[in-house]
């Protein structure tokens, strides 16, 4: 599946140009990173979204903005797990195995995360900045339950957000990541609830969330005010 | 149907019989025997999921005035009964057998509901259109009973049907992750993907399944890569099942590659190529798939 991007995309990133309102310029390190044993999704046009000091305007008329929006939750869940991992005592608080499982969700979020930003390239929205004043990171509840939550709404954010996009190639990358955010939401759901329990998978079929259900359960979390527009 | 077939190319070659299965719409008596048969788990399918039940019934309504659901969505949807035919019979089967211990027993029976609920979800959306059931071999056999898997259901034969188990589930995230481009193109009335949207929603839970089948089977240690509920490079210990991981390996995701790019986050975090095949699933060909569940389908 590496398939490169599609003409149309170009064009829509093209056409795109001429309507966002500003052009974004992607923060700190990123600027230095030109890596170029990779082939960008996105041309090095504008996107979309327009940033306006802390509003963020993501536009799911353009594929680029819909992988903006993911890129925003791959933020928030990176940054938590960095977080927690990071906090003192994490090795006190979690048993080996638990340790295990919140490393490789930091990871693979992590990848996630850095995946979005070199593919979107100079379409990319900025860094965000979190807020994670009402987690309490040295409290195992408090975590579990954070994982939890962020896992089940990444889940239910790709769910509902991949019928916008319109190019396959997107489609099918946006498909390999929401089945190891399930495969994250399983695994948290169990040691929080217990291995034996039927909680790893609450329904037949998960949720299919819309950005503004999505966007009101992360505000909380994340300092820039993120709208979609045209979903 | 005959306008169905031309997308079952490789397969047909293998397996034109299958073919004929898959592609063969279900006479009267077997609709109304699939339909009874239905019916329980339907009451079970709408009270957790109405949304996609819901959504069947209305692209049923829609696509009836305008000569049925679209040949590509037909085809697919009923390369998707199939697997989940195979599934579900084969958490009943699991269940019914005995050999589950009770710490897992409520495990298998949510797989087995849910799986039950995806088969009623299809056939109601399907209607006339859908395939009928297979009969399945679940040793692997091709209807011997003497497959790689024998005894799976017997007593001694737990770690087997977690092994198969683990199998069918990330064969099913595959399956369905394939497909999703394809439904894409297909809206209702109303402008929505209801075809892309309700296999997204069955695809997570599938996903939701394997972790939690393959975090079992390492009695929730995750201590060995094996047994954690991501797929680590295409490693597996399932006999048999490397066609099920093939291509897990796989780095470059639309072009680009994400290994090179952890590169600028050491010394703070070193994510290592293992890391980076976790983290992205990779998806499977119809035919790739039906060659793996060949065996299974009588």
């Amino acid at each position: 599946m590496s398939a490169p991007p599609a003409e149309r995309s170009r064009r829509d990133f093209l056409r795109a140009a001429g309507l966002a309102g500003v052009t974004l310029t992607v923060g700190g390190a990123l600027a230095a990173c030109t890596d170029t044993s990779t082939a960008p999704l996105a041309p090095r046009d504008a996107s979309f979204a327009v940033v306006n000091g802390n509003n963020v305007t993501l536009d799911f008329s353009s594929d680029v903005d819909v992988l903006n929006y993911a890129y925003a939750l791959e933020q928030l869940e990176a940054a938590f797990y960095t977080q927690v991992v990071a906090t003192s005592g994490f090795t006190s608080r979690f048993t080996p195995s638990e340790q295990s499982i919140l490393r490789d969700l930091r990871d693979h979020e992590i990848a996630h995360r850095e995946f979005f930003r070199a593919a979107l390239g100079t379409s990319a929205i900025p860094d965000l900045s979190v807020n994670f004043a009402s987690i309490n990171f040295t409290n195992r509840d408090s975590v579990l339950t954070t994982a939890q939550t962020f896992e089940d709404l990444g889940v239910g954010a790709y769910n509902g957000a991949g019928r916008y996009l319109t190019n396959e190639a997107f489609l099918a990358v946006a498909g390999k990541i929401v089945s190891v955010e399930a495969r994250h939401a399983s695994a948290i759901r169990a040691v929080r609830n217990g291995n034996t329990s039927s909680a790893f998978a609450p329904d037949a079929f998960d949720p299919a969330l819309t950005p503004t259900q999505v966007l009101s359960a992360a505000r909380p979390f994340v300092v820039q005010n993120i709208t979609v527009v045209n979903a | 149907m005959d306008q169905h077939q031309p997308l079952l190319p490789a397969l047909a070659a293998s397996d034109p019989e299958l073919v004929g299965r898959l592609t063969a719409p279900l006479t009267r008596r077997a609709a109304l025997k699939g339909g009874a048969a239905a019916s329980v788990g339907l009451a079970t399918a709408l009270r957790v999921a109405s949304a996609p039940v819901a959504l069947a019934a209305l692209a049923r309504e829609a696509f009836g005035q305008t000569g049925g659901l679209p040949a590509a969505v037909v085809n697919i949807f009923n390369f998707a009964l199939t697997l989940e035919e195979l599934e579900a019979e084969f958490y009943v089967r699991a269940v019914n057998s005995g050999i589950v211990p009770e710490r897992d027993a409520a495990v298998f029976a949510t797989i087995r509901d849910h799986e039950r609920a995806h088969v009623d979800f299809l056939r109601r959306t399907l209607g006339a259109a859908a395939v009928a059931k297979p009969t399945f071999d679940f040793t692997g056999g091709n209807g011997s009973g003497r497959g790689p898997y024998a005894g799976l259901f017997s007593p001694g034969g737990y770690g087997t049907l977690m092994a198969v188990a683990q199998a069918f589930e990330d064969t099913g995230v595959r399956a369905y992750k394939g497909q999703a481009p394809a439904l894409r193109p297909f809206r209702g009335p109303d402008g929505n993907n209801f075809a892309l949207q309700a296999a997204l929603q069955v695809h997570s839970v599938e996903a939701r399944h394997a972790a939690q089948i393959r975090r079992m089977r390492g009695a929730f240690s995750e201590t060995d890569p094996l047994y954690q509920g991501w797929i680590t490079r295409n490693v597996t210990d399932v006999p048999g099942a490397n066609a099920v991981y093939a291509g897990e390996q796989n780095t470059t995701h639309a072009g680009v590659n994400v290994v090179p790019l952890m590169a600028r986050l050491r010394p703070d975090f070193d994510i290592g190529q293992d890391a980076v095949t976790e983290a992205f699933d990779e998806p499977l060909t119809m035919a790739e798939v039906l060659a793996i569940v060949d065996p299974f389908i009588v």
